[in-house]
């Protein structure tokens, strides 16, 4: 026999199939296993222990598959299934399905990282739906192979324009979905892990997200920065664990306490170096702290993520200020690398004559006074100057100081307004009035103070380089509005002379220049990022720029070269296509609105305006995300961005191979009965009535509670177990015997009364069939050990006050029993697997009356084909010895068949 | 010497509580250690590409994977040597996973435990010297022992596969007890039939010899090249042969053991297999049946505590014959449970009640030969009343004693035996016809209670084991194998009692030990008992031992 030409295929890789497998290829011959779930292994491994002896199922069953991923004639193909099959000459021609597991095996580690931030949880086929497992899993500890796959099960239906627009890449399909089903923590680690500051940008960040968000395509953009809000209001942060970290003893230096030098400094401490952060001012939070005011962020939540920094071994040293005494370069000198990141503090002048009156103050310097908590009253006419956000809260704020009337003059009209839309609102609604194309000319005082500014009417000319129209007095259409005080609020400016002496480079207008792609300057190991380069800008743009400057920071302490930007896509609007099938799908419902403080009362003080959603709003909220709507993986990428080793490939397809075999051999292996319609038994509609593979992966150390019997928190004391269920049974099409659940009752309840020694377990059965090696004695022991063995077969199970009532009579005593129980386990017999009778029919194998498949009596594993060989479970209920027996049995008809098509 | 270093960082499992870096900076420094290296996953396919390249790149010679247990992934990184021409006994694996970082959470403890793993590693791996795995010879040549079907099985399938057997049975015939079963169940053709075809099939071999009335009386050697010899009718007879399957069925439960059965004393009470051997039977038109369930099976108390396996079906067989027979019959067959078990079982039990076999679930308490019947008397264990009845036949389906010859094959073989005296196997799940001696397998009944059926399944599956061993004609095997220094060798023999794989023999001119290498398992028992340390174990020299422990405990 022409050994190296020889293939055999072998379908199923359960016990059956490991076994015939393992035999040819000792023979020499070359063997393709095809399994159709991700691992191999099959039901035995699902077992927590095997009868007689009590050995762990798994200890015993996975150097087995060990053997097999190791066996160089072994080709394992799992997560595959065999489409055709074709006779041809004495051998076949198989199409075989290698279904895309979206993970390169060769790459995989198995590191489980990527199931860590997977953000769909889907029920646990392995612990037969006991418990969750992620979209991105490894199908067990034990998995052969021992790799990850992505369950998808159909395209997304979104662009997820979001995750494009957002500067720091929030994974805001996953968090939303986390919302939608409840896992509030896990949203907000989510949220974490790409930003420092979920607490403020759930808050205040201008959600670009929201803008590009494709379900406003169809009705209204999801609330996404509202539901960022609500997983943080639902996470105490001081119970976010610490990650142990290994320390790397590189120092870094961060200029400016803002959202750039914060998030930077959080990302570095977490890689394991040495942070400190000056900050001139007295505390830390830049911007976020000084001025944005209390009633849309408050300072205590802004203070609870910035403590969480400091836990993370950050130092943070406020009231320093750098280029003073402490100059830049005695703190470059005593640091691997130095990030700055001091913003834009400095309120632009106004350049109008009188503005060095008593009574006008800059917007920023106006709001660093009242956060400080320096109780100033504008007075009661309060004009403020500009048409940005700093101008909108400097407006809020005074109103909120009492004055009686706050005016805001803006120069163009409400269209060029750059304030968030729904702060503009906000203002209105709290009786704010704008007066729109006016501008100041002059103030005039009295005594010094500010009395009376002097405006002029604009109109819009041509449009300026900024895009928007240029603003052009009106030649005589002065007015004048009287005022007690005047706030501008025209912009900001970068200081940063104090870096002339480190030789960086500076811009226009004093910023800082650097590489964009790694916020490098000139100067080696000086880093810069957020407003000093950039000028004023978001929230978001700031955190974004002190990741990116930690990532290349990273890269530089470590001697690597920086790998530039994460690739981040551009926002995608639906298709057309999209656009139709979302129209069918998606149900159409407006977006939940935020409640909010009334305005009469919130405008009395500086309470926090946005209220947050109750739970089932959010989540309602949440649902309505589109990318969350499919089955399966939602496509987020999350799993991407973790793997280190680069496994994960979206791009895969499935593929169909054709192959040539001289012989086959089928174990698919059996699935077990579903007692749903056996209703006297109350399964799916009674709670703690489970099937006896459900209670195994209760009692497996890898199953969903770590080997504790726990059933709703408590610890069963009463079992009842009940045979025969869908065996030797007309009712549900079965009269056979399924022999294989006398003995793993028999082992449920020695592994019930090791766990729980006071349990009290009953048994009722018809006849005890133990009959192979050491079962009769096992079946003995059981006894002894007090389970209580009852002849006949309980009438009705029903919810007693305190548990389960099983009704039964015993036919040896003949007595009507009311037993009242914790646990009814329903032993429920074999079937054939799904799907047999479609490989049969493809395979033209006959089968029985029950389904399984057919086989001579005198040549176990013949089947009607010559040439195709059965085992295990498929031609018959089996245990494992018998199993075992039976592989070995239809390997050698397998091995004798291939060596004569050899010979003639 | 060159030797490199790879310290693999596990994803987060090892780098989170061992620092890494700092080993791989502190082994670097070393003398002799040409390359120290981490990596996050040495396992992976760019990590093995880093072996190789730096055995390449520095000429390594000796290579350090300090990562997870051996076990794991131990065979494909001597691979990874082997590719590169480096020989794989080279290559030592340090666990600082199971041993080390998921043991402890403190950093600088875990990475100092680390450290001197390693470095034991490192000395040990110093002293290590390439070592070949040994091939030897075997004969593609197997001894059956046993001509039932569970033997004629596994004696068709090997000489199929183009080996030379020797089929050996006790007995004139082959063909076992299932050849005395009129109407085998489910195959509704008699016993004979299958036996006789299977015969018929294995005569016309060439390459198959059988030896009936014949003995296996002595068994030496080693596997691959085992000596058997045979007590024939032609006389005493010696072969080679490169392993053996053991398949001498069982002995049938006598009820003699049992006096109250009465077997012996009436004619009227016979076992199933009795029924079998006899002809017609002397019966009235309308005869009153009895049939006893679990004679010999489940009865602790004749050291018979196993169920049988077959007797319910054989019980159900002779049932529906009566009633096939003698259409006026009453037919009473008395269990404990049904265990109608095998595939298509439940349906034939259920033919059997349609057709009229009564079934009542009671203990039989007295059996009374009386003129005009047997009388039984019992507990209807169902309606809790007792009965008395009169029968013209009482039938016992007797179960399966262990074969009469288990305890002499097991003694020849060096195999074991179970409670029960039948043989025991290696595993009872996974490997239910290997036993602990390399070559020696066990099909079928003489394991325990199986049916016709199960008894094919093993005679198939343990031949099947039995080729995938030799049918290469040579075996490899581990070059941990031991060696004698015959300086240091007193001939005191000590080793010899330690051996439990008998490869050491002794020279009585020289009066010292040598090992034969092919038998050596390299279990190091022989070296540990030497008083002399005349006997060293291949890759597990002393001197490496002592360098391991001492660089261990920071001695060196």
């Amino acid at each position: 026999m022409d050994e190296k030409e020889t293939k055999v295929l072998v379908v199923g890789g359960g016990i059956g199939g490991i076994t015939a497998a393992l035999e040819i290829a000792s023979c020499g011959i070359n063997v393709t296993m095809v399994e159709e779930s991700p691992s191999i292994g099959g039901r035995m491994i699902q077992l927590d222990k095997t009868f007689p002896t009590l050995d762990c199922s798994t200890c015993v069953l996975s150097p087995k598959m060990v053997e097999v991923a190791l066996n160089q004639k072994i080709d394992l193909l799992s997560w595959a299934k065999v489409m055709a099959v074709k006779k041809e000459g004495r051998g076949f021609n198989a199409t075989i399905l290698k279904r895309s597991r979206y993970v390169d095996l060769k790459k995989c580690t198995a590191c489980g990282v990527c199931s860590g931030g997977c953000p769909v949880v889907m029920k646990n086929e392995f612990n037969v739906g006991t418990g969750p497992r992620k979209a991105v899993y490894i199908p067990f500890p034990q998995a052969i192979p021992n790799k990850a796959l992505i369950d998808k099960r159909e395209e997304r239906l979104c662009n997820m324009a979001c995750m494009d627009a957002c500067p720091v890449n929030t994974n805001v399909p996953g968090y939303l979905k986390h919302i939608s089903e409840g896992r509030f923590a896990d949203a907000y680690r989510l949220i974490r892990a790409t930003n420092p500051f979920p607490s403020v940008c759930g808050r205040v960040c201008y959600a670009p997200c929201e803008r590009v968000c494709n379900r406003g395509e169809i009705d209204e953009p999801l609330a996404i920065r509202d539901l960022k809000r609500f997983a943080v209001d639902n996470f105490d942060i001081a119970t976010l664990d610490v990650p142990q970290v290994q320390r790397m003893g590189r120092k870094v230096a961060v200029v400016g306490a803002g959202p750039a030098g914060l998030a930077c400094a959080n990302d570095l401490a977490l890689e394991g170096h040495d942070v400190t952060v000056y900050e001139a001012l007295p505390e830390p939070g830049g911007m976020l702290r000084y001025a944005i005011p209390e009633y849309r962020l408050p300072k205590e939540e802004l203070k609870g993520e910035i403590d969480y920094i400091r836990r993370l071994g950050v130092e943070i040293l406020c009231g320093v200020d750098v280029g003073g005494e402490k100059t830049a370069a005695v703190i470059r000198d005593a640091c691997d690398a130095l990030f700055v990141a001091t913003g834009a503090p400095k309120g632009l002048p106004l350049g109008v004559e009188g503005e060095t009156l008593e009574g006008i103050v800059d917007g920023i310097r106006f709001l660093r006074g009242v956060n400080r908590g320096e109780h100033a009253s504008p007075g009661d006419r309060v004009a403020v100057i500009g048409g940005g956000n700093t101008a909108v809260d400097c407006a809020r704020t005074a109103k909120r100081l009492g004055s009686a009337s706050v005016t805001v003059v803006y120069r163009r009209t409400r269209e060029e307004m750059p304030a968030a839309g729904e702060e503009i609102e906000a203002l209105l609604h709290e009786g704010i009035g704008i007066e729109f194309l006016a501008a100041p000319v002059r103030f005039r005082g009295d005594g010094g103070k500010v009395a009376e500014m002097e405006c002029v009417r604009m109109e819009l000319g041509e449009p300026d380089e900024s895009g928007r129209r240029r603003p052009v007095p009106k030649a005589g259409s002065e007015f004048t509005i009287p005022v007690d005080s005047v706030i501008t609020a025209l912009g900001q400016a970068v200081e940063t002379s104090f870096l002339e002496s480190l030789g960086v480079a500076l811009g226009r207008g004093g910023t800082v220049t650097i590489d964009t792609a790694t916020g490098a300057t000139n100067i080696e190991g000086v880093f810069a990022g957020g407003d000093v380069v950039t000028g004023p800008a978001y929230v978001i743009d700031a955190i974004a720029a002190g990741r990116k400057a930690a990532r290349s920071i990273g890269f530089y302490l470590r001697g690597e070269a920086p790998a530039g930007d994460e690739e981040r896509g551009t926002p995608q609007r639906l298709s057309e296509e999209q656009r139709g099938v979302l129209t069918g799908r998606i149900e159409h419902r407006p977006r939940m609105a935020m409640p909010e403080e009334p305005v009469d009362e919130r405008v009395t003080d500086f309470r926090e305006v946005g209220l947050g959603y109750q739970s089932a709003d959010a989540m309602a909220e949440a649902r309505r995300c589109i990318a969350g709507q499919v089955e399966g993986c939602i496509g987020c990428g999350e799993c991407l961005r973790r793997c280190e080793a680069k496994a994960i490939d979206y791009s895969m397809r499935d593929e169909l191979v054709e192959m040539y075999f001289d012989g086959i051999v089928v174990a698919p292996g059996f699935d077990l009965y579903d007692p749903t319609e056996k209703t006297e038994f109350g399964y799916g509609r009674l709670k703690g009535v489970i099937t006896g593979m459900e209670f195994e992966r209760l009692t497996s150390v890898t199953g969903p509670t770590g080997g504790d019997i726990v059933m709703n928190g408590k610890t069963p004391k009463r079992f009842y177990f009940i045979q025969c269920v869908g065996s030797r049974d007309r009712q549900s099409g079965a009269r056979f015997c399924s022999r294989v659940c006398c003995m793993y009752t028999a082992k449920h309840a020695c592994i019930v009364k090791d766990r729980i020694r006071d349990a009290r377990i009953y048994i009722s059965y018809i006849d005890v069939r133990t009959y192979g090696k050491g079962y009769e004695e096992f079946y003995k022991s059981t006894q002894e050990n007090g389970a209580m063995y009852i002849r006949g077969i309980p009438g009705e199970v029903t919810q007693g006050e305190n548990g389960l009532l099983v009704r039964v009579e015993d036919m040896l005593s003949g007595e009507l029993h009311e037993i009242e129980v914790d646990v009814v386990v329903l032993a429920t017999g074999v079937r054939p697997r799904a799907g047999t009778g479609e490989m049969c029919e493809m395979m033209s194998l006959e089968r029985d009356e029950y389904g399984f498949i057919s086989t001579s009596v005198v040549e176990p594993s013949r089947t009607s084909v010559d040439g195709i060989f059965v085992c295990g479970m498929a031609s018959g209920p089996r245990d494992v010895p018998d199993t075992v027996a039976s592989g070995g049995e239809a390997a050698s008809r397998c091995m004798e068949y291939v060596k004569e098509s050899a010979s003639s | 010497m060159k030797t490199g270093i790879f310290i693999c960082h596990c994803g987060h499992n090892i780098k989170h509580t061992v620092d890494v870096k700092r080993l791989s900076e502190f082994f670097g420094k070393l003398p002799n250690v040409v390359v120290s290296q981490d990596y996050p996953f040495v396992c992976s396919e760019p990590g093995q590409d880093l072996i190789s390249e730096s055995i390449e790149k520095y000429g390594l010679d000796r290579v350090i994977v300090a990562s997870c247990t051996p076990s794991l992934h131990g065979e494909m990184f001597k691979d990874v040597l082997r590719k590169k021409d480096l020989n794989p006994f080279l290559l030592r694996r340090v666990s600082i996973r199971e041993h080390c970082s998921w043991v402890g959470d403190d950093i600088e403890e875990n990475t100092e435990k680390a450290k001197r793993l390693i470095l034991s590693g490192l000395y040990g791996v110093a002293h290590q010297v390439p070592l070949e795995e040994k091939m030897v010879e075997v004969n593609k040549t197997a001894l059956v022992i046993g001509g039932g079907v569970s033997g004629l099985s596994a004696a068709l399938f090997l000489s199929k596969m183009g080996m030379q057997v020797y089929l050996v049975e006790k007995e004139p015939q082959l063909g076992g007890v299932v050849r005395e079963i009129r109407n085998v169940w489910p195959a509704r053709t008699s016993g004979a039939k299958i036996t006789g075809d299977m015969e018929k099939e294995l005569r016309s071999r060439q390459n198959v010899e059988i030896l009936t009335s014949s003995e296996l009386t002595g068994f030496e050697g080693f596997f691959g090249n085992y000596e058997a010899t045979l007590d024939t009718p032609a006389g005493e007879r010696k072969i080679v042969i490169g392993g053996a399957v053991a398949a001498i069925g069982f002995a049938p439960f006598d009820p003699a053991i049992k006096p109250e059965l009465q077997y012996g004393k009436d004619p009227r009470i016979v076992t199933t297999l009795d029924l079998e051997r006899a002809g017609e039977l002397a019966l009235p038109e309308n005869p009153r049946v009895a049939i006893l369930h679990c004679i010999g099976s489940r009865d602790e108390q004749i050291g018979r505590p196993y169920c049988s396996r077959i007797c319910c079906i054989n019980a159900l067989r002779v049932g529906e014959a009566i009633r096939e027979r003698y259409a006026d019959s009453y037919v009473e067959s008395f269990y404990m449970d049904m265990r109608a078990h095998p595939r298509g079982a439940e349906e034939f039990f259920e033919d059997t009640q349609e057709k009229g076999v009564l079934f009542t679930r009671g203990n039989i308490g007295e059996i009374v030969p009386a003129p005009t019947g047997v009388l039984l008397k019992g507990e209807d264990t169902l309606l809790g009343e007792t009965f008395e009845r009169e029968f013209d036949l009482v039938v016992l389906s007797i179960g399966m004693s262990y074969p009469v010859d288990s305890q002499k094959l097991a003694t020849l073989l060096k195999i074991s035996l179970d409670k029960d005296r039948f043989f025991l196997e290696a595993h009872i799940k996974l490997r239910p016809f290997d036993t602990a001696v390399k070559g020696i397998f066990i099909a079928g009944s003489c394991s325990g209670p199986k049916d016709m059926e199960e008894s094919i399944n093993h005679g198939r599956a343990s031949a099947l084991k039995l080729y995938g061993l030799l049918n290469l004609g040579y075996a490899f095997v581990d070059p941990f194998i031991s060696f004698v220094d015959p300086k240091r060798c007193s001939g005191c023999r000590m080793c010899e009692q330690a051996c439990f794989s008998k490869a050491i023999k002794y020279d009585e001119e020289k009066k010292v030990v040598h090992v034969e290498e092919a038998a050596c398992q390299g279990c190091g028992l022989c070296n540990a008992t030497c008083p002399s340390s005349a006997i060293s174990l291949r890759g597990y020299y002393d001197a490496i031992l002592d360098d391991e422990i001492s660089a261990f405990l920071e001695a060196i």
